[in-house]
């Protein structure tokens, strides 16, 4: 057997459940791919086991086999004594007794009342009837009961063997007619002492015991002798012990320290937090229609989205990043921030003061700023709007780009006057492709005749592209080494980046689809049979695609075309009695409140429950934001909760959709904006390849800072509040949970993991995401620890990616990938001056927007001349381009003043949001 | 990780408490206490019926199966000693009851055999096709066992259950049941790698959809 083949036999044995504990095995897994894959193969199958369903027998066969158990009457229990013990211990009973009797000289009256007890006629008759054909094990020790005792009788002789019964119904049955026999005794006001043993004899003393105790049947002092009677109340103690323990052992064992224990943590359960929260979460699920992935969408949506639109208020800046950028900070601003900081740091967690103990920092929740030492930090001051170009110290442009890149890179670098945050939590996911707003302003963009506006280039990311897995994940950082000499520790980017492969789920799966089309007399008849056109073009065989709409009520009801005849014949047919219709007949048309529901009763008929999650999908094609449109929410919910994804498209050019995006997301779908007729082909291919594109599902992204490092921000993302927590989590439950009913993947979230946590619900093929961290390490060795669970789409499993960073004391140079992160650093920047420009130029102030990029354009223009490698970046020229057609564009406003401002705030919002490196496409 | 080992604790705990609870039973039953055995009943109806359809029997013969086991712990109630745990012996029943059934149904098999012209019994392709669609392919890799590796295996899934109990139960060495373990597994790991070969191939971009 080679090593690889013992080491796969030892994996066998392991408890799937554990981590690997031992090092050599975790070494070779983490050399070994093959190893690594059989294990993660056998990891895959263990879950599958564990999950396999109960089976259960139906109710029917439950109660018959109950009903043949109580059939028989319960058995008292009988033990099987050796004959010769028997024999023994009743010998010695009789001796005893005839001892004591002698001692008390009662032998005579005893033998007299024994040769006189009467038997009565009835009972005796009927104890005969049952010995005979039960074969009842009944002893007497007197030669004078003989005559009534024979080997057939109610009597057997001593020294017979015990016969059981035939069968154990009969041996019940027998049992218990003893048991009723010696009742009746008991209570038979003749029945003596004497009659009282002798039975008890035949049974168990014990029973007798129970019986005196139990029954309290008074015992003439001479019946029994002392140390008879001590020997049967020690009998009796011993089996009411006995007969105690099924109570009486629970509450010992209850009683027991572990148990105790377990008592307590079982009452204490309900106190602790994590159930607290769960209760909450499901009592804050079951009170909002949003208890779903969508729920996650949306919180992070609503968080993370970039205004959009002249209507968006520009968001405030927070004081410190307006002083990371250069601003002039007003000062009430600067005060809010300064309180804000101030009371976080009064709720400060002992989570943190508990970190010491452990090289990872668990902790609770909550934002923990710790303001240092503050000194003077040389801001740049910006200049009033209207001035001359500045220049630098020498009066070159070169020099004023190069102070320009300085002071950017000196601002990354320093280390005083930082606040930090606490590194633990949920943060916002910034993972955020296809923003349906962005889509929106395009959209605007384009219809304006602006489509020819700048956009900047994507930084094209390092990483290599999985093969046998769906995500790889990447760590890295913007400097190689620790600063040998810094006392104050080294402020660094930490670069976690995520890879998707570009593997799919093959062809996409048949669709289950139904159209609403919502038509009005201002819909555009030429989006319609665009988009109709499209669909028709794209669909594949399997595909059941049915149209309905909300136009004149007739006899086929909101119902336009079946499945069968989704072909182009009767689309056209369709569609051109749909727009000839007087437009008087369209004022009398079905409502949207019944025409969804119609649709999605149809589409749950139709529902395989076992296809790829999205297959199911409902599309409102609207050309306006409905007044109904909020209360169908619930309804979306539901259906979405039942895998029918609700997926809107707006045909309007100048109306956001914001009720349209608020259902889509409700509805797990996708909002599009039909940007003109020639949009048409690439918002169905999207919508149709949406479904086959997810290669994960539930990312749960941990970031464990080691100690000594301190967190200052997370790029673009922020700390979840405990509501905004609260649904994230139960979001993701509700994600783990029916996949584990759709696919089959073992169910495994419900725990808070220690550190920063993201959740990301789903993750695309081909597509890449990087998150920042800005962080300021104080000693070598490790920094962070970085672990990504996940739900495999491409083999339907859970899996996990782990990667550890760590870096030792050196000097500062940089490498590629080092480079790699500065630059995504600097694409931040990019989005941040951007973003910033847009809300300048919406509040009137574009010179300061002017100005604004024009620092920009002096970092990136320094940089390529610092940095060795970046003279000739394309990515980076590219970059620069854009940045000086913009300045000319809003140079030219300015001096014209002509109205297209909005449109360049648009513009710059959208470059931003395009060059933000979490940001897709 | 922490709270997960202090969760695992607590499930130990109440496991024990649970079992220490349950060793009553019969002993409730024996003093006439109709309910336990209906609690009884009620605890162990899943996992018996489960055992037994894992090992690949038809509901009719399981319900059989599940009557005969329960009327049989009913009988031998009395020789259950409330110091050991219960799930092992009613286990030991139930594989007791399984191995005369199987025995039987050889026997019965054989006559059948030479009595009679053996049908072919395969399912044809229509047929496989559906099972395949149906069946859950590891129940049907687990039935596919050899029987002793099977009786180990589906042991072992019972909650609880720990390889000295099953070396008990079947009479075996404790390592024995440690190699039938091993090499179910690994029977059912090569399965489970065909079936995901298999899966590759059909969801490889190249290959025709299979929805």
């Amino acid at each position: 057997m080679n090593k690889c083949d013992h080491i796969k036999a030892r994996l066998l044995d392991l408890d799937v459940s554990l981590p690997i504990r031992d090092a050599t095995l975790k070494q070779h897994l983490e050399q070994c791919t093959d190893c690594a894959a059989y294990h993660a193969e056998w990891v895959a199958l263990q879950q599958q086991l564990d999950q396999l369903p109960e089976h259960d027998v139906s109710d029917d066969v439950f109660a018959r086999t109950l009903a043949a158990v109580n059939k028989n009457q319960v058995a008292k229990p009988q033990r099987r004594l050796n004959p010769g013990w028997a024999t023994g211990l009743a010998a010695s009973f009789v001796l005893v007794a005839v001892a004591g009797l002698l001692y008390n000289n009662q032998l005579g009256e005893f033998q007299a009342d024994f040769s006189q007890a009467p038997i009565d006629g009835v009972n005796q008759s009927v104890e005969r009837e049952e010995a005979e054909t039960q074969n009842s094990p009944l002893v007497t020790f007197s030669a004078d009961a003989a005559p009534e005792a024979s080997a057939d009788g109610f009597y057997r002789q001593r020294n017979q063997p015990i016969e059981e019964p035939a069968s154990m119904s009969e041996k019940t049955a027998a049992l218990a007619k003893e048991e009723q026999l010696v009742g009746d005794r008991d209570q038979d006001e003749d029945s003596s002492a004497e009659r009282i043993v002798i039975t008890g004899s035949r049974i168990s003393r014990q029973d007798v015991a129970a019986d005196l105790v139990e029954e309290e049947v008074e015992m003439p002092a001479v019946a029994v002798a002392p140390p008879l009677m001590d020997e049967l109340q020690a009998d009796h103690n011993s089996m009411t012990t006995a007969s105690d323990s099924v109570v009486e052992r629970l509450t010992k064992n209850n009683a027991h320290p572990d148990n105790v224990s377990a008592d307590k943590a079982l009452r204490r359960k309900p106190n602790s937090e994590a159930l607290l929260e769960q209760l909450e979460v499901s009592r804050a699920a079951s009170e909002s229609p949003f208890t779903d992935d969508d729920k996650l969408d949306s919180a992070h949506k609503e968080q993370q989205q970039i205004p959009a639109g002249p209507v968006v208020e520009p968001a405030k800046p927070q004081p410190r990043l307006l002083q990371e950028l250069g601003y002039e900070v007003p000062a009430e601003l600067d005060r809010m921030g300064r309180e804000n900081r101030l009371s976080a740091a009064a709720h400060m967690t002992e989570g943190k003061q508990a970190a010491s103990a452990s090289a990872f920092k668990p902790g609770s929740r909550g934002e923990i700023d710790r303001v240092k030492q503050k000194k003077d930090v040389s801001k740049k001051q910006v200049s009033g709007a209207g001035l001359p170009a500045p220049t630098g110290p020498d009066g070159s442009q070169r020099g004023l780009h190069a102070q320009a890149a300085d002071a950017w890179l000196e601002q990354r670098q320093n280390t005083s006057g930082l606040s930090f945050k606490q590194a633990t939590g949920y943060w916002a996911n910034t993972y955020l492709p296809g923003d349906p707003q962005m889509r929106w302003i395009q959209a605007q963009l384009l219809a304006s005749g602006l489509q020819d506006l700048p956009q900047p280039m994507d930084h094209l990311q390092p990483f290599d592209t999985p093969q046998n897995a769906p995500l790889a994940l990447y760590v890295s950082s913007d400097l190689a080494a620790v600063d040998p000499v810094s006392t104050n520790g080294t402020r660094m980017r930490l670069q976690v980046g995520i890879q998707a492969s570009e593997h799919q789920g093959g062809h996409r799966t048949a669709l289950n689809l139904a159209v609403v089309l919502d038509i009005s007399p201002q819909t555009s008849e030429s989006a319609v049979r665009a988009l109709l056109a499209a669909l028709l073009k794209h669909k594949q065989p399997g595909d059941q695609i049915s149209v309905y709409h909300t136009g004149p009520s007739g006899q086929q009801g909101s119902l336009l075309l079946k499945p069968v005849d989704f072909r182009h014949g009767p689309v056209q047919l369709m569609l051109n009695q749909l727009f000839s219709e007087p437009t008087d007949a369209l004022q009398l048309f079905w409502p949207l409140e019944q025409v969804l529901p119609a649709a999605g009763a149809w589409l749950q008929q139709h529902d395989n429950p076992k296809a790829v999650l999205g297959s199911s999908a409902l599309w409102l094609i609207t050309d306006k934001d409905q007044q109904a449109l909020p209360a169908m929410e619930y309804w979306v919910q539901q259906q979405a909760t039942n895998g029918i994804s609700f997926n809107t498209l707006s045909l309007s050019n100048d109306d956001p959709g914001r009720q349209l995006q608020r259902l889509a997301l409700v509805g797990q779908g996708h909002h599009h904006v039909l940007a003109g007729i020639t949009d048409a082909d690439r918002v169905v291919q999207a919508q149709l390849k949406a479904a086959s594109r997810a290669v994960a599902r539930a990312l749960r992204l941990q970031i464990r800072l080691a100690d000594g490092v301190e967190l200052i921000d997370v790029l673009g993302s922020h700390a979840l509040n405990e509501l905004q927590a609260r649904q994230v989590r139960a979001a993701e439950q509700s994600l783990d949970q029916r996949m584990a009913a759709n696919h089959g993947i073992q169910a495994d979230r419900g725990e808070d993991d220690e550190g920063i946590q993201i959740i990301i619900p789903n993750f695309f093929a081909g597509d890449t995401h990087v998150i920042m961290l800005d962080v300021l390490v104080k000693q070598p060795g490790t920094v962070a620890d970085v672990k990504l669970k996940y739900k495999d789409l491409i083999q339907l499993r859970n899996a996990q990616i782990s990667q550890q960073f760590n870096l030792e004391r050196g000097s500062r140079t940089m490498g590629q990938l080092e480079r790699n992160v500065l630059k995504n650093h600097l694409a931040h920047h990019f989005a941040e001056a951007f973003t910033h420009a847009a809300s300048l130029i919406r509040a009137g102030h574009t010179e300061q927007a002017i100005q604004q990029l024009q620092q920009l354009h002096d970092v990136y223009r320094g940089l390529r001349q610092r940095i060795t490698g970046w003279q000739s970046d394309d990515e980076l020229q590219a970059d620069e381009r854009v940045i000086e057609q913009y300045l000319a564009l809003l140079r030219q406003q300015a001096m014209t003043n002509d109205g297209s401002a909005v449109w360049l705030a648009q513009a710059l919002q959208l470059a931003g949001w395009y060059k933000h490196p979490g940001h897709g496409p | 990780m922490r709270i997960m080992t202090q969760t695992k604790a607590a499930d130990t705990r109440q496991n024990r408490v649970a079992d220490l609870e349950e060793r009553n039973w019969l002993a409730a039953h024996l003093g006439g206490d109709q309910q336990a055995f209906a609690q009884l009943m009620q605890a162990y109806r899943k996992p018996l019926y489960s055992f037994l359809v894992r090992h690949g029997l038809d509901t009719r013969h399981c319900d059989d199966l599940f009557q005969d086991i329960f009327l049989k712990i009913h009988k031998s109630a009395h020789q259950y000693q409330a110091s050991k745990p219960l799930s092992p012996w009613i286990f030991t029943i139930a594989i007791n009851t399984l191995r005369d059934f199987q025995r039987k149904k050889s026997l019965h098999l054989t006559v059948v055999e030479v009595a009679e012209t053996i049908e072919d019994e395969r399912p044809d392709p229509e047929q496989s096709a559906h099972l395949t669609e149906t069946m859950d392919w590891l129940e049907e890799a687990l039935a596919s066992l050899p029987k002793a590796q099977a009786e180990a295996m589906t042991l072992s899934m019972v909650k609880g259950m720990k390889i000295k109990d099953i070396g008990a139960m079947l009479g075996l060495p404790v390592n024995t049941i440690k190699s039938q373990l091993r090499r179910a597994k690994q029977s059912l790991m090569s399965a489970f790698q065909a079936r995901q070969t298999q899966h590759r191939t059909q969801s490889s971009p190249s290959g025709v959809t299979h929805e």
